[in-house]
């Protein structure tokens, strides 16, 4: 269980790095896709005992070091959408363009709620949300859905280092 | 949950910000790796094209160089005119020293916050809360200020974030007001308490500068232009809207500033005194040597 937290932790962060550098003036608008968010979503969604939480909390502590958000901003937003998506392992089947489209997009609608949450919470002097009405949000939904497929056939190609194998499975 | 919910009560209180701070100073290295790597992929695709181009460049500017040796003269004579002026009014209060200038090299991961790292930390005489400037077109700009700083990089809160907030004045009209920005590069920024009767003086495109009143930010910084003039029925202020100076979705350089300490001290000394009488280097003079501006 640690190497597979470790190991996504690790896949999350590279990606939360060229999302800060490489992609840091935005591919559509300005708006960068989630790459890290889609990893968790799918670290999640494949493993039991909360391992995609952990994921989340831990890169979420790294985008935090790299932003100017309170300290923990990004991990809570990246453990809700984490959550909801390891629940989802039981309710529905991966294919391989669909339930991943939908995976991004509902992940990210998620972590707009959880931004939300959080401003409701410690009030707007200290915290930035997404706006459910601005286009900027539901663009970075879309990217995220786009981005999901390919990115989860890329993460199945190392699922031997993101997934813990257990008896019986 | 419950982890990520007691960091973010800790640090939105500054109670401690160690750990944020240990990750944080490994991530600025990593992303100056990642942007070098960029920026020399970048480089070098581009590389041949623009040999031609600068050969085009290089004739052009050795003809302005020409024009400008002529200006240089006379503006040299006026900076010379300007120091011993100002020398005379003991007018030290404006003079501030660019600390460090800075490439961006990584922003926010996300699309919420706004922030940028730049690649200037402690090392570079950085510090927490000085402000932060660009130049672009030929005009200098307020950009924001530094918000956290590490060894070799430093995270800097742009003027457009939502807790960003500098007092400042229209520049024809002197009339003050609290300026705030909304969130996103593309919206204007706002500038209340701005009493409707002085808002009657103020018209669309008016410069609005950096009062200076704060312990943050020097006096005379461009903010931006009026765009809009708002006056709600519900409140005895107006609201101004305000196009920013800088557009920062072209920001590559940006320069941290010091308000010079040692200026503004000799300035008030200078001021307090009965006989202030100037002498050759002092004061303005001195301070407005290489790395100062007013």
């Amino acid at each position: 269980m640690i190497k597979t937290v470790l190991s996504s932790t690790l896949i999350s962060s590279l990606f939360l790095i060229i999302q800060t550098t490489w992609l840091k003036n935005g591919l559509f608008w300005g708006v960068v896709p989630d790459f890290a968010l889609v990893v968790i979503l799918w670290v999640a969604y494949y493993n039991k005992d909360n391992q995609g939480v952990f994921t989340g909390f831990l890169a979420g502590i790294v985008g935090d070091a790299m932003s100017s958000s309170p300290f923990g901003y990004l991990s809570f937003i990246y453990v809700v959408p984490a959550y909801l998506a390891s629940l989802l392992r039981r309710a529905m089947e991966l294919d391989a363009f669909f339930m991943p489209v939908l995976l991004g997009f509902a992940g990210t609608v998620a972590k707009g709620l959880a931004s939300i949450i959080l401003l409701v919470i410690f009030g707007s002097g200290h915290i930035n949300a997404y706006a459910l009405g601005d286009f900027h949000f539901w663009m970075e939904a879309a990217l995220n859905g786009a981005v999901a497929p390919p990115l989860f056939w890329l993460l199945r190609k190392a699922k031997n280092f993101l997934i813990t194998k257990r008896i019986g499975d | 949950m419950a982890a990520s919910l007691l960091l973010v009560s800790i640090s939105t209180r500054s109670i401690i910000d160690l750990p944020g701070k240990i990750v944080s100073g490994a991530a600025g290295g990593v992303q100056r790796i990642f942007t070098g790597i960029g920026g020399f992929a970048k480089r070098t695709v581009f590389s041949v094209a623009e040999l031609a181009d600068l050969r085009n460049q290089y004739d052009a500017l050795l003809e302005k160089v020409k024009s400008y040796e002529t200006i240089e003269r006379s503006y040299a004579d006026t900076m010379a005119e300007n120091a011993r002026l100002k020398e005379q009014l003991g007018f030290a209060q404006n003079i501030t020293t660019i600390k460090a200038s800075a490439q961006i090299i990584a922003k926010d991961p996300g699309n919420i916050y706004s922030g940028y790292v730049i690649d200037k930390g402690y090392s570079a005489g950085v510090a927490k809360n000085l402000a932060v400037v660009a130049f672009q077109n030929g005009m200098e700009g307020l950009a924001g200020k530094i918000l956290e700083v590490q060894t070799k990089s430093s995270i800097v809160l742009p003027l457009f974030d939502q807790r960003f907030y500098v007092s400042a004045r229209l520049s024809r009209t002197r009339t003050e007001g609290l300026v705030n920005g909304q969130g996103n590069a593309d919206e204007p920024l706002v500038m209340n308490y701005v009493s409707k009767l002085n808002a009657a003086e103020i018209q669309v495109g008016d410069v609005v500068v950096t009062s200076g009143l704060d312990s943050i930010y020097p006096a005379d910084l461009v903010v931006g232009r009026v765009k809009e003039i708002q006056l709600p029925e519900y409140s005895s202020s107006a609201v101004i809207l305000i196009e920013p100076a800088l557009t920062f979705a072209k920001l590559e350089y940006l320069f941290v500033l010091q308000k010079d300490e040692k200026a503004l001290d000799a300035g008030q000394e200078q001021n307090q005194g009965a006989a202030p009488a100037p002498t050759a280097g002092s004061t303005a003079g001195s301070a407005a040597g290489p790395g100062a501006r007013r």
